[in-house]
């Protein structure tokens, strides 16, 4: 078992490395991606039948921190996630990149991805999941920048890195109070008291806000839809968004209590929030960024008030669903060039069989039986049906689910237009790859209905919640939201264009941390020229003091100080020889003489 | 053998070497230089393989100097100084293969680089106050003369403020070795004695003032805010090699004595202004953070992430020093301080010579004249990248573990002054991704079009330092495991 952890991390690595080298990168890429999944699956199935295992290496001596990967339900459950969304997304890819003269790039960098994810979800203790948690959010920017065209693709990485970036700074704080509190960074232990306890609820809920891009950090995501289709489909759907609920969901025992009810209200708000905001978008990518923002806020609201078991129920369910309707996107974005709702009107009708691939993901996100997402949200519904706000919002998500996936469904559908693309022989043979891949999540959504029971024994966790007041609710809401598309235009114009503009939470960040930041950077570089200045002035009155000095000296006492006058003119002329270039001899002076005395010393050395 | 006294002698025996030879063999200095470096690092080497990690101050050679006066030839290391004498070996291999000034590289380069070399080690060996002053003073000697000889246009200007600012550091530090010198009885310049006897202990204001002479010297050297503004006028009209060497080497010496001295021989006064000084160096830490990233020049805003980093340095000693502090804590942060050293030295080297050789390119190096560079240059943009994402701290890099050791030994008896200071690599992460955007993504300009990627030598100058980064990053106990500051540390806790 220690081999296969070391081995899920190791095998995509160094696939990124040699993707880079090698004569056929795509299905080299495709090769690695789905070897990386045999040991990543067999852990999970290891961790199903009771085994454990970690290994880890003595990386910080000083405070007895190690640095290693370790299994159990969770993290074998996860591994394989990443490892099967990794395999189908990839192979994907290498049909999407096939005529892409950077695809090496573009290919290596899913793998390297991939490898930081595993290391992530198989880390022992906070320590490596710090490590990981970190290169994954590189990682995810290097992707997301990989297009040179796209005057979007630069902006947008960097958005994304520093908006997770800024929420990492909760995770130092609190790995830093946990070590405070416990002397080391372990999964196991109860949350510390007071102000330290704090630090570790806030700091952990904030770190998983980031990564989840859960209001009003949302934003980040939307960017991020810069980057290629397939990169969409492999961090923001299935693994790297995953990571916030990864960790709340490994930080359980530490976040009893009023952290994780935290964490509960921040996901109902997000989950409402990006639902209208998914709503208002006018491109494809979008609607499906806001979507995810709004189902992670649902594994939140399922962490707080049913439990690991209904949280990641839910992150299988929506990730299948998710990254097949991305690649269904990528699909039809191939055919048109653009992820515009306006310029895809009608391509499902050129493209039947991925329309179908599209809608059946669609619906199962959307909820509707007895595809995957139905009965793990129909799970998250029943768990919170005793805090009628929380309920509320996860019947209102439902409702939008539903809305915002058949607006768009109906016009891929709708009249076609005549902007078809042309279909050389290439494109065919990696047209086929990428229907094949397509076909993975379809059928994980038709099947992955049937997973929560299971799931929950494997995180031997209660049987999963349901009721039928709920199940009625909540159909009644998808019903509702499905036929809600048609009220779209009944929405205030104002709130759409609001949430268009993702509710401006992007100028509430430029204006709480950003336009703050670089007015006091500002600030500062001229606080920094005046002290410059200043020590320059003192310097300049300290030469006049002296020039002054000279004359009193030469005006009137010349006998007295006569000599160190002749000092001063001395050092003067012979500064003068320095700038004349004639500096080398008196240099070589000094050498000789400095070599002489060591040389002495050195004798002296030995000889003692 | 005495291999301290070779690492030391021999770069300066090869700097007269270079000296006297005769003008017309123009080919010669560089081999000196070369092999110089090469020596020096063998006997480094061989110290290692010597050096025993769970004792403290080792290997001790001692000649006779002055005898009236208890002034020696003394050299010694114990974890920290070895680390930092192999530090400076690798950046002075990597900047002599690169050279300074024309090419092929002068005697005038050939030696002032190999006395920088000899007096740095010097200073990072001595043991003796007297050997430890002289090649403090030596070091900038020979800085002030890369810089003005062969730096940009205003290099007369910086390199003259440089030298007069870090001489005018140096005064206090020298009447702070004479006031040590006096109160020790014997009196002696022998610093392991000083260090063992603790003449000042109990702090009194005469403690008080002696620490604090130290203090403004070593703060003036490292720099700590407000006694920085000698750095960025430096580093912008040094030669590459100079910054190179400045930031790589140079800065090490004022938080090494900080550790040598105001740590190891006045713990007491220094608990007591503990507090003090770790405020400095968080003021260091969001001050360099925040000027750098109003910075448009490429060399300025690297600059000014050098107080940034150093400002870590400095807390973690602080916090070190403070009285509450539990042992493990107290060897985290100051494991963390050392590490941090050696981590900054490496990365920073990298981002000068970047610099350099992308101002050599493209004859700028203001960011908003420069974009898109990563087609042209595929292989330095790469180098930049990872250079500038370890400087920003990401794991599996250098300044990761340094930062988190500092980090966890600060928040044990500083919290508050930890989570401000962790602050400092969100900010540096915004200033390196806006630097990277604006040079390296985006269009290209059409005359930046057809710039030539690293050349053979550029690469060999950076391909030590990028390894080693790399390395420590993922494994640091490399390091870790020889500055091993347990063994060493002692005095209050």
């Amino acid at each position: 078992m220690t081999v296969l952890l070391w081995l899920a991390v190791a095998v995509p690595l160094l696939g990124a490395l040699t993707v880079r080298v090698a004569p056929w990168p795509g299905r080299l890429a495709a090769l690695v991606a789905a070897g990386a999944a045999v040991p990543a699956v067999a852990l999970l199935v290891g961790a199903a039948n009771g085994s454990r295992a970690s290994s880890a290496v003595s990386w910080l001596p000083a405070a007895r921190l190690s640095f290693g990967l370790s299994l159990d339900a969770l993290s074998g459950l996860m591994s394989a996630l990443v490892g099967l969304a990794g395999a189908v997304v990839v192979t994907y890819a290498a049909g999407y990149f096939a005529e892409d003269a950077r695809r090496r790039s573009a290919l290596a960098g899913l793998l390297a991805f991939l490898a930081a994810m595993q290391g992530l979800v198989l880390a022992e203790s906070y320590l490596p999941l710090l490590v990981f948690w970190e290169l994954v959010g590189v990682a995810s920017a290097r992707l997301i920048a990989y297009s040179r065209d796209d005057p979007a693709a630069a902006p947008g990485a960097v958005r994304a890195f520093l908006t997770t970036r800024a929420a990492d700074v909760g995770l130092y704080l609190a790995l830093l109070a946990l070590f405070a509190a416990h002397g080391s960074l372990s999964f196991t232990g109860t949350r510390p008291e007071g102000a330290l306890g704090a630090l570790v609820g806030i700091g952990l809920l904030t770190a998983a806000m980031g990564k989840s891009a859960q209001a009003p950090l949302q934003t980040w995501l939307s960017g991020a839809m810069a980057g290629p289709t397939p990169v969409s489909a492999l961090l923001h759907s299935a693994t790297m968004v995953a990571a916030g609920v990864y960790l709340l969901t490994r930080s359980a025992d530490l976040l009893t209590g009023w952290p994780l009810q935290l964490a509960g209200w921040v996901g109902a708000v997000t989950a409402v929030l990006a639902a209208l905001i998914a709503l208002a978008q006018d491109d494809l990518k979008r609607v499906l960024a806001g979507s995810t923002s709004s189902h992670l806020g649902l594994m939140f609201v399922g962490l707080a008030a049913g439990g690991p078991a209904v949280a990641m129920f839910h992150l299988v369910a929506h990730a299948a669903g998710k990254a097949g309707l991305f690649l269904a996107a990528g699909t039809f974005q191939h055919q048109r060039s653009t992820t515009t709702l306006a310029g895809l009107r009608g391509a499902g009708r050129d493209d039947p069989l991925t329309f179908a691939a599209f809608s059946l993901c669609a619906l199962s996100i959307a909820a509707v039986p007895p595809l995957a997402v139905f009965w793990s949200k129909e799970h998250i519904a029943a768990a919170s049906e005793q805090q009628g706000l929380l309920f509320t919002a996860v019947l209102v998500a439902a409702a939008g689910s539903a809305a915002y996936l058949v607006r768009p469904a109906l016009i891929l559908w709708g009249d076609p237009v005549d902007a078809r693309a042309g279909t050389g022989a290439a494109r065919t043979r990696a047209r086929t790859v990428m229907t094949g891949a397509l076909a993975v999540p379809v059928v994980a959504c038709l099947l992955l209905g049937a997973a929560g029971g299971p799931l929950s024994d494997l995180l031997d966790a209660a049987p999963l919640p349901s009721s039928t007041l709920s199940l009625v609710l909540s159909m009644t809401a998808v019903s509702a939201g499905l036929l809600g598309v048609l009220a779209r235009p009944w929405l205030p114009g104002r709130l759409v264009a609001a949430a268009r503009r993702q509710l401006f939470a992007t100028e509430l960040l430029d204006a709480v941390a950003v336009r703050p930041a670089r007015l006091l950077a500002r600030g500062l570089d001229r606080v920094d020229r005046l002290l410059d200045r200043a020590v320059d002035t003192v310097a300049e009155v300290g030469l006049h003091v002296a020039r002054i000095a000279r004359r009193v000296d030469q005006g009137g006492i010349d006998n007295v100080v006569d000599g160190a006058a002749r000092l001063v003119g001395e050092a003067g002329g012979r500064s003068r020889l320095l700038q004349s270039g004639r500096w080398f001899e008196y240099l070589r002076d000094a050498m000789l003489g400095l070599l002489a005395v060591a040389l002495l010393v050195a004798l002296t050395a030995v000889l003692s | 053998m005495p291999w301290l006294a070779v690492a030391v002698l021999v770069p300066l025996f090869g700097a007269g070497l270079v000296v006297v030879l005769p003008r017309r063999w123009r080919h010669a200095p560089f081999p000196v230089a070369v092999a110089a470096t090469l020596l020096s690092a063998v006997a480094l080497v061989a110290t290692v393989t010597r050096f025993d990690t769970s004792e403290g101050m080792q290997l001790v050679e001692e000649a006779r100097w002055i005898p009236s006066l208890d002034v020696a030839w003394r050299l010694g290391v114990d974890g920290m100084a070895l680390v930092l004498c192999l530090l400076t070996v690798v950046l002075f291999a990597s900047v002599i293969a690169y050279g300074v000034g024309p090419r092929p590289m002068t005697r005038a380069a050939g030696a002032l680089l190999l006395l920088l070399e000899a007096s740095t080690l010097a200073f990072f060996l001595a043991e003796d106050f007297i050997l430890f002053y002289v090649a403090f003073d030596v070091t900038l000697v020979a800085m002030y003369f890369l810089i003005a000889l062969w730096g940009e246009e205003g290099r007369r200007y910086a390199a003259l403020k440089f030298f007069l600012y870090t001489l005018v550091g140096s005064l206090p530090i020298l009447l702070g070795i004479v006031a040590l010198y006096l109160a020790s009885e014997p009196h002696t310049f022998d610093m392991t004695r000083l260090q063992a006897t603790h003449p000042l202990a109990g702090g009194g204001l005469q403690a008080s003032f002696v620490f604090l002479a130290f203090f403004v010297g070593f703060a003036i050297k490292t720099p700590v805010v407000p006694f920085h503004t000698w750095l960025p006028a430096a580093h912008v009209e040094a030669p590459t090699g100079g910054s190179v060497l400045l930031a790589g080497v140079l800065l090490k010496m004022g938080t090494y004595g900080l550790v040598r001295v105001n740590l190891q021989m006045l713990p007491d006064a220094f608990a007591r202004y503990a507090l003090a000084v770790a405020l400095l160096g968080v003021l260091s830490v969001l001050y360099g953070a925040l000027v750098a990233l109003a910075q448009t020049d490429l060399k300025r805003l690297i600059a000014y992430t050098s107080v940034n980093h150093m400002g870590y340095v400095v807390v973690g000693v602080a916090a070190a020093a403070a009285s509450g502090i539990s042992p493990t804590a107290r060897t985290l942060a100051v494991d963390g301080a050392v590490l941090q050293m050696v981590a900054h030295g490496l990365i920073t080297a990298t981002l000068f010579f970047l610099a350099g050789f992308l101002k050599e390119r493209a004859h700028t190096r203001q960011l908003d004249e420069l974009g898109g560079l990563f087609r042209p240059l595929p292989r330095l943009g790469t180098v930049a990248a990872l250079a500038f994402f370890a400087s920003l701290g990401l794991p599996a890099l250098a300044q990761f573990p340094a930062e988190l050791q500092v980090f966890l030994g600060v928040f044990d008896v500083y919290p508050a002054l930890a989570a401000v200071a962790v602050l400092g690599i969100l900010i540096t992460a915004g200033l390196f991704l806006r630097a990277l955007q604006q040079a390296f993504m985006g269009d290209t300009p059409a005359r930046l079009r057809a710039l030539p990627d690293l050349t053979v030598r550029e690469a060999v100058a950076l391909a030590p330092l990028v390894a080693l980064f790399v390395v420590l990053g993922v494994y640091p106990r490399l390091a870790l495991d020889l500055i091993h500051a347990a063994s060493w540390l002692t005095g209050a806790g």
